[in-house]
């Protein structure tokens, strides 16, 4: 039985909405009007024969730690103090390896200081890596949040001012890596740098370092734009092709068809020319999201649709994910029939906060997502009362919920 | 209390290169234009209520008069935010300043939301008190001039506290040089509702031909194991007093110390880094940054929400990615007065196309205008003001 999602976005002005199924609303779209999504996730029925408990050997318990601070890094020799956000499993033991999570750039960089680490969805996209076992990192580059500056400015049109504005931008993740590496819970053997505009172009960039520990790069719908710069169709070829040569980190590219900044066609001369000079890299394009491809990345929408496309790039990477062993432990753990280990594998992919719910009279599940845990219990409990009432939450996030 | 239009004074330093003042083509196109135009001789009611009486304050428990000026945006009901601002130089005895000089920056201060006052301390300008001594090149000296600077701005900050239209919950103090390292010792002082100290090119060079970066750097750190309130430091590369090397000195020992710090260093501006805070042609720089940095504290200053009121007055809608009208507004809001905005409503707003001129950072409200509407004029037609400076004048 196949789930069906369909994601439906549009602008709020059109219709009224459900003010938490905000899906779509992204940093990167700063500029954007509010952009409003709602979620519809048919229920999948279950028809049980026989109860499964299968125990996993150790608790799955969703404690997360989060600090928020600031990490004093060196770059060029000079102190600078970073805005930073870590998040990790409480339970988590020894040393774990280090996703960062880097931010793009606001339409104006007048804006630059009002993205903070404090807003919701950087809580809510590190969470999704310190639930797969990563010590899940940000940092606010200089510039921008609170972290020390200045910003970078909007380079002019020249042949070599985006890729020295992504190696500026790589500076600082080098910078934060080197950081956070020293932590004693920190694994600076297995680092991965993932990002979304200005983040992801960056994580290429960084890439092209080989710096040791550097086992993955994932970029986000992140390349070379410039508005009104001619200057890129020429500098676009010639930068990807020389990080390509330099680069020998595996990269995941992801992109929406509808990306205004970076059409499926300049897509693929950045990998063409990747590729070309010998970079390792895997691109996977989604079809378009209504209204603007560029802002997916961030948002629970967008999350629901990439999450699970870099699981399976982490674990063709031999890097940690949620396993079948989760899905055994959290069968068990719900008293579910095999029958459900596809949905609850679906569950385990979702984007932070998520719930699931169960119908208290047969095996029935449903499963809701949102930017906050109320909306998501909501959206999973709707969806299972609309097939088989009554239900009760089973599931926060990927904690269990005993039955009361 | 005195409610007058006020022109900033000339700020030219007498100790220091001054960057060249900023006196542009449209400037002198605006002063041919302003003679021609039939509309520019209405007067707009000002929006900034300016008193220029000095400050009581008791400083060691007795009385004494400070040299201030202040700025309240008029029409203000219930209490503002108090903003502090010092002026000062680099070193301890140069006192020849005036609270007059910075009526631009109470200005703009007043324009974000703040009851803004600058203040002189003891001995400078007008200001009552001994004149400060040259300070020796050893960390008790410095320590004994700054503990007396923040002395002077504690009892001002005290005395601005007790205006009924005050909100002494929510303060900030700015300083400029000298003034700047003064109100990081504030800052270590952690009084009662501060909520941010801004250092401008802080710091304080002494008299004496001597190594003085070392005790500068000690007292700061000292000031960072006490400083418990957020702290911005904003110094220009070429600054030829406290050099790059110096700042950065400064700065990781005041964090390394445990102080709460966001250090900015400008790449360099004019010809003399120092006069960053001074010079009409940086104020952008450091104006915006203070605005970003006010937000991300949630201090008053203009927002996002201004922007898209002013959108929306407009019956502009910004497009997904860019928005030329949305960062064009954001230069505007975001630059110093005086300024106009200039807006062609034969021009339709098409995507990238821009039908908005501002003019900022100009000599008088006056000459912005001319100049905005000159700028919309060269480019469009049915040019009208649709704003002066943070005030919306259109239909």
């Amino acid at each position: 039985m196949k789930l069906d999602h369909r994601i439906i976005a549009r602008l709020s002005e059109n219709k009224s909405h459900s003010k938490d199924a905000d899906l779509f609303r992204a940093l990167d779209g700063s500029m954007l009007g509010r952009l409003v999504a709602t979620t519809r996730i048919p229920a999948l029925l279950l028809l049980a024969t026989s109860m499964i408990a299968s125990a996993a050997p150790v608790g799955r318990a969703d404690d997360l730690k989060t600090e928020y601070g600031f990490s004093r890094v060196t770059i060029d020799r000079r102190v600078v103090r970073l805005e930073s956000l870590v998040i990790r499993r409480a339970d988590a033991q020894g040393r774990l390896p280090i996703a960062i999570f880097n931010h793009g750039r606001p339409g104006s960089m007048i804006e630059a200081r009002d993205q903070r680490l404090t807003q919701p969805v950087f809580t809510h996209v590190l969470s999704d890596f310190a639930r797969r076992g990563w010590l899940a990192v940000a940092v606010a580059r200089r510039g921008y949040g609170l972290s020390d500056g200045p910003r970078q400015d909007h380079p002019g049109c020249k042949i070599d001012s985006a890729m020295a504005w992504m190696n500026v931008d790589a500076d600082d993740i080098q910078a934060a890596l080197e950081a956070i590496g020293k932590r004693p819970d920190a694994d600076p053997t297995r680092m991965i740098s993932l990002g979304v505009s200005a983040g992801g172009g960056a994580s290429v960039a960084l890439s092209a370092r080989n710096r040791p520990g550097l086992v993955a790069a994932i970029d986000i719908d992140g390349g070379e734009h410039n508005e009104n710069c001619a200057l890129t169709e020429q500098s676009i070829p010639l930068d990807f092709r020389t990080m390509g040569t330099a680069s020998r980190v595996p990269n995941l590219w992801l992109f929406a068809k509808n990306d205004s900044l970076h059409p499926p066609a300049q897509v693929e001369i950045m990998r063409t020319a990747f590729s070309a000079g010998g970079g390792d890299v895997k691109l996977v394009e989604f079809d378009p999201i209504v209204p603007e491809g560029h802002v997916f990345s961030e948002t629970i929408g967008g999350r629901r649709l990439w999450l699970p496309v870099m699981d399976e790039f982490l674990r063709a990477h031999n890097l940690p994910t949620w396993t079948d062993r989760d899905v055994d432990f959290m069968l068990g753990q719900l008293h579910l029939s095999p029958k459900a280990r596809e949905f609850i594998a679906n569950y385990l992919s979702r984007p932070t906060d998520k719930a699931l719910a169960r119908s208290t009279q047969r095996e029935f599940l449903a499963d809701g997502f949102a930017m906050t845990m109320d909306a998501a219990r909501k959206l999973a409990l709707d969806s299972c009362e609309s097939k088989a009432p009554p239900c009760v939450i089973a599931m926060e996030n990927e904690q269990v919920v005993p039955p009361h | 209390m005195t409610s007058s239009r006020f022109l900033p004074r000339s700020s030219a330093r007498r100790n220091f290169p001054t960057l060249v003042e900023c006196v542009d083509r449209f400037v002198v196109l605006s002063l041919l234009l302003a003679m021609l135009i039939l509309d520019c001789g209405r007067a707009a009611a000002d929006d900034v209520v300016i008193e220029t009486e000095s400050l009581s304050v008791t400083i060691a428990g007795a009385p004494i008069k400070l040299e201030a000026i202040s700025a309240k945006p008029a029409g203000a009901s219930g209490k503002l935010p108090i903003a502090l601002i010092v002026p000062g130089l680099p070193r301890a005895s140069q006192t020849n300043l005036s609270a007059a000089d910075q009526m631009l920056t109470a200005r703009d201060f007043a324009r974000r939301g703040w009851l803004a006052a600058v203040v002189l301390r003891r001995g400078y300008g007008r200001s009552a008190g001994a004149k400060p001594q040259p300070v020796p090149c050893d960390v008790a000296a410095y320590r004994k001039k700054l503990a007396a600077d923040a002395d002077d701005l504690e009892a001002a900050l005290a005395a601005l506290a007790r205006r009924p239209d005050a909100d002494s919950t929510r303060a900030i103090a700015l300083g400029n040089a000298s003034a700047g390292a003064a109100v990081v010792a504030l800052s270590a002082r952690n009084p009662d509702g501060l909520s941010a100290a801004i250092s401008i090119s802080g710091g304080l060079q002494s008299e004496m031909s001597c190594a003085w970066d070392k005790p500068l750097v000690n007292v700061l750190q000292e000031f960072g194991r006490q400083s418990r309130v957020p702290n911005f430091w904003l110094y220009a590369k070429n600054d030829s007093v406290f050099t790059e090397d110096l700042a950065d000195r400064m700065h990781a020992a005041f964090l390394d110390a445990g102080g709460d710090v966001t250090f900015v260093t400008f790449d360099p501006v004019g010809t003399e880094g120092q006069a960053l805070f001074t010079a009409r042609a940086t104020r952008h720089l450091w104006l915006a940054e203070v605005d970003g940095f006010l937000r991300a504290h949630q201090l008053p200053t203009w927002t996002r929400a201004d922007l898209n009121r002013i959108m929306t007055k407009l019956n502009y809608k910004p497009d997904l990615l860019n928005s030329s009208a949305l960062h064009i507004l954001e230069q505007y809001f975001a630059d110093s007065g005086e300024k106009a905005l200039a807006h062609s409503t034969t021009t339709a707003f098409i995507g990238n196309r821009t039908t908005l001129w501002g003019a900022m950072a100009r000599p008088s409200l006056d000459l912005a205008r001319a100049a905005a509407l000159a700028l919309c004029n060269k480019e469009s037609t049915g040019c009208v003001i649709v704003m002066e400076n943070q005030t919306w004048v259109g239909d």
